[in-house]
């Protein structure tokens, strides 16, 4: 039956133009226009026609204007469209690949390919590799193509229902009858399109006007659940945003399709489930083809014989398989046959279908056969449901008559909105009927034979069987092939243990998901700020990322930067650095098991440095901790500590039982620290308070006063010159940075940024954690025995550290490169001894003030000697291992 | 606009004790109170309250001794404050908590990041860290802009 109406619009299809007819999907434009193969298939090649209508097959999967796997059956056909086929090289009707699908290529394709194929000599599999990518796959992705930004939306309706068919708004309507929010979705941007026209498709009409009505019930159109999550979490991608709902009861309406049957040729065009023929009889009038053969099971053979004859097409025979119950009543003039298809003829096109009967073999010529021999129930998002408060309706659960369904479907929303127990399903049942030959899965091209191999080699149960041949693994995830994988796998391990056959484990994705459609409202990265962040930017800085905070890497001139803090004064901004208030009455008894050295003997206004262990020993952190009175301590540790530090106390804190209260100011306390031979000189100009050499020696700690702001002044020595650490109510940053600035204007003052102070620190051999340190530094590898009292009754990580105290390991290694060479190697460069490899660089610079490169290393503990001499990097610099600190080895600078 | 939100100045304070003596908290008219953990409360008031917050919750722990601390952190917390019919839809937005029907203190991630929000009849506060708080913000005006192009279509 063709349409009189001419269309306008078309869209570009393999060098054609393909005419547009009102509300039709690229598939049926395409079959009104004669196209059979629309692609082919993963690996062998062969054509691949039209099965399934409705989105649940891999048979016409195409790619749209650059967007790849697109199922051309369901996809809205729009003007100017470019559609190209998928698994195609050069021509789609004349595909070079197409020789994959012989006898002899067979044998170089066997089942396990990539298990036992092109191993031996090993040169071979990574010459071949780039030409297999080349030709595999699911069509070509467009890299220009940006992803979306696009958002997400929670909901927490009672119940959502997922199909919005005749159960699923029955089930909807039931459910809202019972007071329950509800929001049921579908995928199709008007409920039941894809249903036939007749009482089903009434009832459905008449049911989505209630829904709609419905003040409870909200239907989302156009929306796909991929999975069903622990919560339960129901993700709904819509057509420009993510719906993540977290219900209290789901509802699983997404209904059954006619069974994929196995059979020799059962994947050539012109092969289609029946209800897909009557799609395109009824909602494209197309005519699925001239003449028809019919497996008919289903309770819905009538209505598709009187769809088929509708259009025009002649039903020459309903093969009812042996072993039916009863056939269905025929109308006049079609012959009903009993018996089993053994082969379809033809591989462009059906030409004709083997029926075998009692009696004899018989060939009957037609260009269309439909499969309506059983139906297979749309379980995918159900068999993930397992331990959540899922329920099944209509089809899914049990095919029956609609006004029966949806009666029932409607008491099942109701239980669901109750919290009442699910009636659900055998799930992934086994297929009635799986035949000697033909393919059991059509997206990976798995034969029957493929199978037998398979299982020959020991690979016997499904879940071993999945992995080795990817049956069920491929774009349909099993829809197609999961029943058929079990009822053969049985037959071929005869009287083995039901769990050889067994249903394998579904899991998300159930639909096709871009990966910024699961990014949804995800895509933002997280980044710190401090409060001098804009400050930093109107100098003109570069930042870099020191976990998720942003912090300076410089202002543009590291070595400027440097030479300010060695020779003048500079400031940095450090409030990134982990602040906490401790405090309590078992404040210093906690501190003592959390920390490897003395805590109770630090006085009031001094401060000592801590490391931070693990309960291996293993370094985890590391700062500084102030005493401010008896039970009161202030501590900090790394950029990007915080949290895990936070954590790791009120974590033990609860574990022993303790009263101290930890309290993060990381965010509440702004620091800056200035530092250099004139530090003392700036900040006298800016506070009343004794700051002189005597009046606030080093490791002393107390609030002072600098330009009016209350500040923790911190005597340190991290860069190795004079210096106050300040801490300072955050809100007042930007205030104690420009008085700073004021103030040492005249002394040349300059901010400097990470960069230059890890070269600062590198002078003194201080370590950067993380940096220098790995997941299995104790303080024993780095020299920092100094650290850890062993004295101590216990801390954490003790008894891991006497056990490691005298095994010997890796050295963290100070070396000092040539004289001469400007250049410092990579960090992370390789370091060798007679050309073997001994360790590697963790800290690498050249030193303005010294001339030379240096840096630190771990290497192995025979070549950690003073005066070991080493080659570094690609370039080999020489360079020898030296004790101490690089710059000011006593101290006497930052002491001044 | 469908929503407004905007960053609000406010007083806050942290008080850390012994759970029965936070039980017995009273906070003053116009306060918010957040039972955090077990053993802290956050109270939020105008911005002009820091000291009467302190004070108050300083006197109403006093009994305790060095078993209760008393802390400003108003500059370590950045509060939004979500209001209009609209205020629902932009929080779900960006948070999978669902919003309790009367007034209730609730924790969790906000634009993915660790928050506590005030929930009222009419206004949503929700309380980040305020190094995150340009971070939340984008987000939030992101979130808005979506839906006010979504409500133009």
């Amino acid at each position: 039956m063709a349409r009189t109406d001419a269309p306008s619009e078309s869209f570009g299809f393999d060098g054609r133009e393909i005419p547009i007819h009102p509300g039709d999907t690229i598939g049926s434009a395409l079959y009104r226009a004669g196209v059979d193969t629309v692609s082919r298939s993963f690996k062998y090649h062969r054509r691949r026609g039209f099965l399934c209508m409705s989105g649940d097959c891999p048979n016409c999967l195409v790619q749209v204007d650059g967007e790849t796997g697109v199922r051309c059956c369901t996809r809205p056909a729009s003007d100017g469209m470019k559609v190209e086929p998928q698994n195609v090289m050069f021509s789609l009707e004349r595909d070079p690949l197409a020789m994959n699908d012989t006898r002899l290529a067979h044998k170089f394709l066997p089942v396990g390919f990539y298990y036992k194929t092109l191993i031996k000599p090993r040169w071979l599999w990574p010459k071949v590799e780039p030409m297999i990518r080349k030709v595999a796959g699911l069509g070509k992705v467009d890299k220009s193509d940006l992803p979306r930004h696009l958002e997400r939306v929670y909901r927490h309706p009672d119940v959502v229902v997922l199909g919005a068919g005749p159960a699923g708004l029955a089930a909807a309507l039931g459910a809202a009858e019972e007071g329950a929010s509800v929001i049921i979705a579908d995928e199709g941007e008007h409920p039941g399109s894809r249903l036939g026209d007749g009482a089903t498709r009434d009832a459905l009409r008449e049911l989505l006007a209630q829904v709609e009505a419905h003040e409870r019930i909200e239907l989302l159109r156009e929306h796909r659940a991929f999975g069903l999550y622990e919560g339960p979490e129901v993700p709904l991608i819509g057509p420009d945003l993510l719906v993540m709902t977290q219900p209290k009861a789901i509802v699983v309406a997404t209904g059954a399709f006619e069974s994929m049957e196995v059979f020799a040729g059962n994947d050539v065009p012109g092969v289609m489930l029946g209800r897909g023929a009557v799609r395109l009889a009824t909602q494209h009038a197309v005519k699925p083809g001239d003449v028809a053969v019919i497996l008919a099971g289903t309770h819905e053979v009538p209505e598709h014989i009187a769809a088929l004859q509708a259009v025009g097409t002649r039903v020459a025979a309903v093969i009812i398989p042996d072993g039916a119950a009863s056939g269905p009543e025929l109308p006049a003039g079609v012959r009903p046959i009993v018996g089993e298809i053994v082969k379809v003829h033809g591989s462009k096109r059906v030409k004709a279908v083997s029926v075998r009967y009692t009696g004899g073999t018989e060939k009957i010529e037609c260009d269309l056969l439909c499969l309506s021999g059983s139906l297979t129930p749309q379980e995918n998002l159900l068999r993930q449901g397992t331990a959540m408060p899922v329920h099944a309706a209509g089809d899914l659960l049990a095919p029956a008559p609609v006004a029966e369904s949806i009666a029932h479907a409607r008491e099942v929303g109701g239980r669901a909105a109750r919290g009442e127990g699910a009636e659900l399903p055998e799930l992934g049942q086994k297929a009635r009927r799986c035949g000697d030959s033909g393919y059991v899965c059509i997206c990976e091209d798995v034969s029957v034979q493929d199978v037998r191999n398979a299982v020959t080699e020991g690979f016997s149960s499904t879940e071993l069987l999945k992995r080795y041949t990817t049956i069920t693994m491929g774009p349909c995830q099993g829809r197609m092939c999961h029943g058929q994988m079990r009822t053969l796998t049985e037959r071929l391990s005869p009287g083995a243990e039901p769990r050889i056959s067994s249903t394998t484990t579904a899991r998300p994705p159930a639909r096709v998901v871009m990966l910024d459609e699961v990014t949804a409202g995800a895509y933002a990265h997280l980044e710190r700020r401090t409060g001098l962040h804009d400050v930093h930017l109107g100098l003109g800085a570069s930042f870099l990322w020191a976990g998720q905070w942003k912090r300076v890497d410089n202002y543009g001139s590291i070595e400027r930067e440097y030479r300010a803090v060695r020779e003048g004064v500079g400031i940095i901004d450090v409030g990134t650095l982990g602040k906490f208030r401790v405090s309590g009455p078992d404040v210093v008894a906690f501190l003592e098991r959390l920390y490897p050295n003395h805590v109770g003997d630090i006085q009031p206004g001094r401060l000592r440095y801590g490391l931070l262990l693990d309960e291996h020993g293993v370094i985890h952190d590391d700062g500084t901790i102030c005493r401010i009175d008896d039970e009161t301590f202030y501590l900090t540790v790394t950029t990007s500590g915080a949290e895990e530090a936070e954590a790791l106390m009120i974590d033990w804190r609860d574990t022993w039982g303790m009263t101290v209260h930890i309290v993060n100011q990381t965010s509440a306390l702004g620091a800056i620290n200035i530092a250099g031979p004139k530090a003392r000189e700036v900040l006298s100009t800016l506070t009343e308070d004794d700051i002189s050499k005597e009046g606030f020696p080093y490791l002393r700690q107390r609030t002072i006063t600098v330009a009016g702001i209350p500040c923790l002044a911190i005597r340190l020595g991290f860069v190795g010159e004079v210096g106050w650490e300040l801490h300072h109510a955050a809100s007042r940053s930007e205030e104690l940075w420009a008085a700073l600035l004021a103030a040492g204007e005249s002394h040349g003052i300059t901010p400097f940024g990470i960069q230059a102070q890890r070269l600062l620190r590198l002078e003194k051999g201080h370590i950067i954690v993380s940096q220098d340190t790995d997941f299995e530094t104790t303080p024993w590898r780095i020299d920092m025995g100094w650290a850890v009292k062993l004295e101590k009754d216990w801390f954490v990580g003790k008894r891991a550290l006497v056990r490691k105290q005298d095994t010997p390991t890796e050295k963290l290694i100070a070396y000092r490169g040539e004289s001469g060479s400007r250049h410092a190697p990579w960090e992370g460069a390789a370091v060798k001894v007679d050309g073997k490899l001994v360790g590697r660089v963790t800290s690498s610079w050249f030193s303005w003030s010294l001339g030379h490169p240096i840096g630190l290393a771990w290497v192995k503990p025979e070549f950690a000697d003073e005066g070991q001499r080493l080659l570094i990097g690609k370039d080999n610099m020489s360079a020898s291992v030296v004790k101490g600190a690089f710059y000011d080895p006593e101290g006497a600078k930052l002491r001044a | 606009m469908p929503d407004g939100w905007e960053i609000a100045e406010a007083a806050k304070v942290r008080g850390f004790g012994p759970p029965e003596a936070l039980d017995k908290l009273t906070p003053p008219p116009g306060v918010r109170a957040g039972r955090v953990a077990g053993d802290e409360v956050l109270w939020v008031g105008d911005s002009g309250r820091v000291g009467e917050l302190l004070e108050t919750l300083g006197a109403e722990l006093s009994g305790y001794g060095n078993l209760a601390t008393v802390v400003d952190h108003s500059d370590g917390y950045a509060l939004f404050a979500l209001t209009g019919p609209e205020r629902n839809e932009v929080f779900s937005r960006l948070s999978s908590i669902r919003i309790p029907e009367t007034d209730a203190f609730v924790q969790g991630n906000f634009a993915g990041v660790p928050a506590r929000t005030f929930c009222s009849a009419d206004r949503l506060e929700v309380i980040v860290t305020s190094d995150v708080a340009w971070f939340v913000g984008g987000r939030l005006e992101h979130a808005v802009h979506d839906l006010v192009g979504r409500r133009a279509s």
